[in-house]
């Protein structure tokens, strides 16, 4: 017969004296920068992904399909394609966990809780993170279809 | 044979009165539904339709000026030309993406940025 033993583990962010003061001192302060991070996250979310799915679906794609109509269908070129695409997607969805998590965040009473407090700020920033690296590979694949169209430019 | 008349009036203007409040309460609950399942499914974060997150209006002048409006064409030859015409769009394109620095940057949410202090 197995015991089982569910052990509940809190992680606890531990915060200084100083912190948790700063915290509670600064907590509407601390409210109105997260609501102005959230509005200009916002704006940059919709700037992202307009663009993005622009250069999807008025580049990327075209290019693809009138290659495959001459073909010079590329694996590579697909491959981008098919990668971008997911990563515009996995882009949305990150950012839509991101911004519950800075929500949830900002529903919090700093002033009586500052240790959970900082222990979501800790959260929000993991989830920024995601999305700050979802942008910047997704740049990294406009510059590899660039390098690919370019090498394929020489050959035609 | 008034009485009867009368009878009928009252028992059609109660039905009418339930008709309207089921329908009232009927739009309460689809509408609650709704809201939740905006929420829920994270829609409300892409929407910058609500209050406070409309765009601003230089916001507004400045996706008017960097739309980019090229759309490479699905059908046709592929020459030289043609995909140099694709890599001068997509590098206007790219550079609108770039005017945007440090998006999501790191620092926006550091213990200095909300004042708080390091230790």
């Amino acid at each position: 017969m197995f015991c089982q033993v569910f052990v509940n583990f809190q992680s606890v962010v531990a915060i200084s004296e100083t912190q948790k003061l700063a915290i509670i001192d600064n907590c509407e302060a601390i409210r109105e920068n997260l609501k102005n991070v959230q509005k200009l996250d916002s704006r940059m979310r919709v700037f992202f992904g307009q663009h993005f799915e622009a250069i999807l679906s008025k580049f990327i794609i075209p290019l693809n399909l009138r290659l495959v109509e001459n073909s010079l269908s590329n694996t590579n070129l697909i491959e981008n394609q098919n990668e971008f695409a997911s990563k515009k997607t996995a882009f949305a969805a990150d950012f839509i966990s991101y911004q519950q998590e800075l929500e949830n965040l900002m529903m919090l009473d700093c002033k009586s809780n500052p240790e959970k407090f900082y222990e979501k700020i800790e959260v929000v920033r993991g989830k920024r993170e995601i999305v700050f690296n979802d942008v910047a590979r997704m740049k990294k694949l406009i510059t590899k279809n660039m390098q690919l169209v370019e090498k394929m430019k020489a050959e035609v | 044979m008034e009485t009867k008349e009368r009878l009928r009036m009252t028992r059609g203007g109660k039905n009418l009165a339930m008709l309207g409040m089921g329908a009232i309460l009927i739009a309460l609950v689809a509408t609650s539904i709704s809201l939740v399942i905006y929420h829920n499914s994270g829609d409300i974060y892409l929407d910058r339709s609500r209050p406070g997150f409309l765009p601003d209006e230089e916001e507004l002048e400045l996706e008017e000026i960097t739309e980019e409006n090229f759309n490479f064409e699905k059908s046709g030859k592929i020459t030289k030309e043609v995909l140099e015409g694709y890599l001068e769009h997509l590098e206007t394109e790219t550079k609108i993406i770039d005017s945007f620095e440090n998006p999501f940057s790191l620092d926006t949410l550091s213990n200095e940025r909300l004042g708080i202090p390091a230790e």
